[in-house]
């Protein structure tokens, strides 16, 4: 382990984020609504080695119906979803 | 990207904090509601003696929270236990959205012939607005509009590990179900398991306290998948014949969800399904036979919603992963 680095500690003097362990930042956070396709530009995705997407329902009606979420993909800093049928959260992180 | 700020780096120079981006830090535990939704052991509107349709079970647990800035919620589960949850989805429930002081609801589907609730569903939020550090020490970082990316004193998201997942793309424990012909006229036998108990991916996760762990993973994949069994039969009368055919067909709609086992050196996280409904169709046919035939007829029991397939499977989804501990409600 590093003797060097950032450690933040809450209340409790416990320590919850420690350079040494935290892997993933979080970098951007979006909903895409249902049938809509949108572009956009996360400027940190530039100083990232990797970068991870999650989706997640948002508002959606269950039932048995066929819920497609949005595919997202990206080149560079330009991020891209379509092709969803039912609103999606889009959390983007990056290391 | 801004040419000033404040990026800090680990050792494999992987960035941890940054002033570009603005984090999701702890707002606190949602409250549990309810259980709207208990039960799918068997297959509904089906019995025959000896043919047992057992199901894996499910149940539907929802949770709120009153998010005050417009945010949105990021939810974790902390199971506490090996039982296997998803989030079903989130949803404003009074107010807008947007704000202010917008209460959602969130759905977390488990699964399991017995219910039981998470120990802890877990809240984070943007700090949408606020301008104003909570504390007078700590670190803080700010985005260009002035408002807080970072605050030391707020409990910021510490990711401990991330993965792409995704459970196996067939939920059946009894594999992939088929349809086929050649069956007697009115067979309804039962043949095949729609249980989903064994049915996972396995991904390793960094060393964490097992009783800590929590997880954020969307149930996002869903499937539908049936059996089918088409009988048929001719008989003749003194002057003609009859032609009978039937269909009975059992379905299963899945959802995704996730668990954590191991202790802390072999932490794991297993990627599988829950079931969310299953019925029972039959459908039965005989045409006329004429002068000392038997008379024609039909009839039909239940509905599949829509046909077999897996969707949102691909691309994979991410898990993320927190110690739970670190965030005191």
């Amino acid at each position: 382990m590093s003797t060097h680095g950032v450690q933040l500690r809450n209340e409790a003097g416990e320590v919850f984020f420690d350079t040494n362990f935290t892997t993933w930042n979080f970098l951007d956070y979006r909903v895409v609504g249902a049938d809509e396709s949108v572009s956009w530009e996360i400027p940190g995705a530039a100083l990232m080695d990797e970068v991870m997407i999650q989706r997640s329902f948002l508002d959606v009606p269950l039932g048995d119906q066929e819920s497609y979420v949005c595919k997202v993909g990206w080149v560079d800093t330009t991020f891209t979803a379509s092709n969803g049928k039912v609103p999606t959260a889009v959390f983007v992180l990056g290391r | 990207m801004d040419a000033l700020g404040l990026d800090i780096r680990n050792g494999d120079n992987h960035v941890m904090i940054s002033s570009n981006a603005q984090s999701f830090h702890y707002l606190g535990d949602a409250d549990f509601d309810r259980t709207a939704i208990s039960g799918l052991t068997d297959i509904p509107d089906y019995y025959l003696a000896g043919y047992a349709d057992p199901l894996s079970g499910r149940h539907v647990h929802v949770y709120t929270i009153t998010i005050p800035n417009g945010s949105d919620p990021l939810v974790f589960i902390q199971p506490g236990n090996e039982n296997s949850y998803g989030i079903l989805r989130k949803y404003a429930l009074q107010g807008l959205p947007e704000g202010p002081n917008t209460v959602w609801a969130i759905d977390i589907i488990q699964r399991g012939l017995t219910s039981v609730r998470p120990k802890r569903v877990l809240c984070f939020y943007q700090l949408k607005g606020i301008t104003t550090p909570k504390e007078d020490y700590g670190m803080v970082t700010k985005i260009v509009d002035g408002s807080i990316a970072f605050d030391a004193s707020r409990n910021p998201l510490a990711i401990r590990d991330a993965k792409l997942v995704r459970p196996p793309a067939i939920p059946c424990d009894g594999g992939l179900p088929t349809s086929e012909r050649g069956w007697a006229f009115r067979d309804k036998k039962l043949d095949h398991d729609f249980r989903c108990d064994t049915t996972e991916n396995a991904y390793p996760l960094v060393a964490l306290d097992s009783n800590d762990v929590a997880f954020t993973a969307p149930a996002l994949a869903q499937a539908v998948y049936s059996r089918r069994k088409y009988g048929y039969k001719k008989s003749c009368g003194t002057y003609s014949c009859q032609e009978h055919w039937s269909t009975a067909h059992w379905w299963c709609m899945y959802q995704s969800t996730y668990r954590i086992t191991g202790t802390s050196s072999t932490l794991t996280l297993k990627a599988g399904w829950a079931p969310y409904d299953a019925g029972y169709h039959y459908w039965e046919k005989y045409e006329s036979g004429g002068i000392g035939g038997g008379g024609g007829g039909g009839y039909t029991v239940g509905e599949q919603p829509y046909a077999d397939k897996t969707i949102n499977l691909y691309p994979s989804n991410t898990a993320m992963i927190i110690d739970a501990g670190a965030y005191l409600a």
